[in-house]
């Protein structure tokens, strides 16, 4: 198992976010190629004399709704990119991850969803650092979207430990990287996987 | 701008994007379709024609790329442009390398979007003139007639397309071919393919004629020229103004007559016998000889200036043996053709009739194979052909046919094994045996190859048990072809 610091950790989320962002960059294109492409069409039928406002309104609506997973999108990438704050939120970092990813999911034919966001904000905090929870979760994530179609993220608690539960169905087996076990163990995450899910289990 | 075939197929999987390019792209005019993903995009362009598809590069089930190596290999008609959000060096050239019509990256904002409308416009006139192409070649591909020549030989239709390309221009045309290759009816339809069509074609055999008359009926002569001459008449040349004048045998035409043809056609205006006014016409000369070109250009038979204003193109039709594969499109045509005109009812020639037709040379080309085809309709008794009707009483029993096999440069392997068998087969009087051991095959082989040729589905090229022919459907042929009855599968 390769030795892990507090700086390779960050070197590895700064990986991992590289791979995320690139991701994310295609849907970022994806999602402002539908805001441009309706507006275009708002602003040239608003142009003729004949246009009427009912006719537009699709457009308009279909220009909106990109705009808001472009918004998302941006949120979410620049959230990651500053540090986390101390004691690190779980349920603010893992919903970012969980917003790049499930875009970048959707475009391969894959759904990523998070079920009960109530449970999961009510998780708190840990005292992990914020570098330590991105790897773990991304990575983790990562894994559970490429070996199945659908994936679910569930917020749990685990005794007294906040946890999350990434449930995957008709999937192959998961398997972990190195890297992601070596940096939980270094962390006091702990990480659990049996065929069907990844359990993640959180220090207070 | 809304073009013939204007069709579209947007293939993209956000459904705001497609909705979107489709309202754009139906502004402009054009005929909009959706296709979900790449796959369905691969069936909508199995069963209609879009002058354009515009495929996202990331797509579910068929990405672009994928859909692009699809059409390629399904020979798919259309123009695609990419639409990709991944815009790196390595996708842009894999995607032109694959033949696509452009690449464009997305956001399509409002420039990239004006790039788009100013590309399609571009990419629908490429479709459309490769369609016509397509068209033009498959038509010649699938043509068993053309105008009124017969042939279905890659040799024929050689000449068709050199017509097809001549026709609409005013060029000259010399047409080479021995007697009775149908020389005049290319002259036909050279005419009746250009724009010269509703005015007059006028054909003249210049060996037919004496000079004096030859003179006249090109030229036309005054009232009195010369005695007897007590009205006026136009010649050829005037009475084919706005038309086609076809000269056949024209290398037989007097020297002096040449020089004067010569200048009326440099000039564009003639001269009647004993007239002094010069006359224009509008004429386009079409002109035949079946002499040896060289031969008589080297003993000034026909002057070699006259020669090339003449042979602006020139198309050889090729003689009825180096066309065995339309002897029997030929033969049946005629026998349907006499057998209607005489109230007969043939259904066929009999097995013996076809092998003889198939393997005999025909020196006097189609014009003998037709003259032979009547006179075996007014002689038969039966409901078929038989080998006594329609070989000629002279032939039978010499075992007259050419000792020599004539194969042009380029013929396939299997036909020049075609004539080959046919020709033995013939010289040895339709003996199997012994054709099979002068050819050094086996007497299988023989037989298996003469039904081939009755049967319609060409010579086998492969040894006793390989041969290549096959009947109809696909099943090898061999022992089991030989049960098929002749005359049945043509």
């Amino acid at each position: 198992m390769p030795s892990v610091t507090s700086s390779s950790i960050e070197a590895r989320w700064l990986d991992a976010l590289q791979r995320l962002t690139s991701r994310a960059a295609h849907e970022l294109r994806g999602a402002l190629n539908g805001v441009s492409v309706n507006v275009e069409v708002v602003r040239s039928r608003a142009a003729k004399a004949t246009a009427s406002a009912a006719a537009l309104e699709p457009f308009a609506d279909a220009a909106s709704a990109q705009l808001d997973d472009v918004i998302e999108l941006t949120e979410a990438l620049l959230g990651l990119a500053r540090p986390a704050r101390e004691p690190t939120e779980i349920a603010t970092e893992t919903k970012r991850i969980v917003t790049l990813l499930a875009s970048a999911a959707r475009a391969d034919n894959r759904r990523l969803t998070i079920e009960d966001v109530t449970v999961l904000n009510g998780l708190g905090t840990t005292s992990v650092s914020g570098s330590a929870l991105r790897f773990v979760v991304c990575e983790a994530l990562l894994a559970a979207v490429e070996a199945s179609t659908k994936t679910r993220c569930v917020a749990i608690t685990d005794g007294a430990s906040p946890a999350i539960r990434i449930d995957v169905s008709d999937g192959e087996t998961i398997s972990l990287s190195s890297d992601l076990v070596a940096v939980a163990a270094e962390s006091g995450i702990d990480v659990h996987v049996d065929p069907s899910a990844i359990s993640i289990s959180f220090p207070r | 701008m809304k073009q013939a075939n204007a069709k579209v197929l947007i293939a993209d999987d956000e459904q705001a994007i497609t909705s979107g390019l489709s309202a754009i792209l139906g502004d402009e005019g054009y005929s909009v379709e959706i296709a979900p993903d790449g796959q369905k995009a691969l069936e909508r362009l199995s069963e209609e024609r879009y002058g354009v598809v515009l495929a996202d590069l990331k797509m579910p089930k068929l990405d672009g790329l994928a859909l692009l190596r699809e059409l390629q290999q399904r020979q798919i008609p259309t123009e695609c442009i990419i639409i990709t959000g991944q815009a790196t060096v390595d996708s842009a050239v894999q995607a032109m390398q694959q033949g696509a019509y452009d690449y464009i990256e997305k956001p399509l904002n409002a420039e990239k979007l004006n790039r788009l409308k100013a590309l399609i416009p571009k990419a629908i006139e490429k479709f459309n003139v490769q369609q016509k192409n397509r068209e033009l070649t498959s038509r010649l591909e699938g043509l068993t007639h053309y105008g009124e020549l017969t042939g279905q030989s890659d040799a024929m239709r050689e000449v068709y397309q050199v017509i097809d390309a001549v026709a609409p221009s005013n060029a000259s045309v010399l047409i080479l071919g021995e007697s009775g290759t149908g020389k005049e009816l290319v002259a036909r339809a050279v005419h009746s393919k250009s724009e010269r069509a509703k005015g007059p074609f006028f054909a003249l055999n210049c060996a037919a004629l004496p000079k004096e008359i030859l003179e006249n009926e090109l030229f036309g002569h005054e009232k009195g020229a010369f005695t007897g001459s007590t009205n006026e008449k136009p010649g050829a040349f005037e009475m084919s103004s706005g038309g086609t004048i076809f000269l056949d045998e024209v290398a037989e035409m007097s020297p002096d007559i040449q020089v004067k043809l010569l200048r009326a056609l440099e000039t564009r205006q003639v001269r009647r016998l004993g007239g002094r006014k010069e006359i224009p016409v509008d004429i386009r000369i079409v002109a035949a000889t079946n002499k040896d070109l060289q031969k008589a250009l080297a003993e000034g038979d026909l002057r070699e200036d006259l020669y090339y204003r003449l042979a602006v193109v020139q198309i050889d039709l090729p003689p009825l043996r180096e066309r065995s594969q339309d002897v029997q499109l030929l033969a049946t045509e005629f026998l349907e053709r006499f057998s209607s005109q005489n109230g007969k009812r043939l259904g066929d020639f009999d097995t013996p009739a076809w092998e003889w037709i198939l393997s005999y040379n025909w020196p006097g080309n189609v014009r003998e194979l037709k003259n032979a085809v009547e006179r075996a309709v007014i002689m038969a008794r039966g409901d078929k052909i038989a080998l006594n009707d329609i070989m000629p009483r002279h032939l039978r029993n010499t075992g007259e046919v050419a000792s020599t096999v004539t194969i042009q440069v380029g013929a396939t392997v299997s036909d020049a094994r075609r004539q080959l068998v046919l020709r033995t087969f013939a010289s040895t009087g339709g003996d199997s045996e012994r054709t099979a051991k002068l050819l050094g095959v086996t007497v299988d082989d023989v037989r298996s190859d003469m039904l081939a040729l009755i049967n319609g589905t060409g010579g086998g090229d492969g040894g006793s048990n390989g041969s290549a022919s096959a009947e109809p459907g696909g099943k090898p042929s061999g022992p089991a072809a030989k049960k098929n009855p002749p005359g049945k599968k043509r």
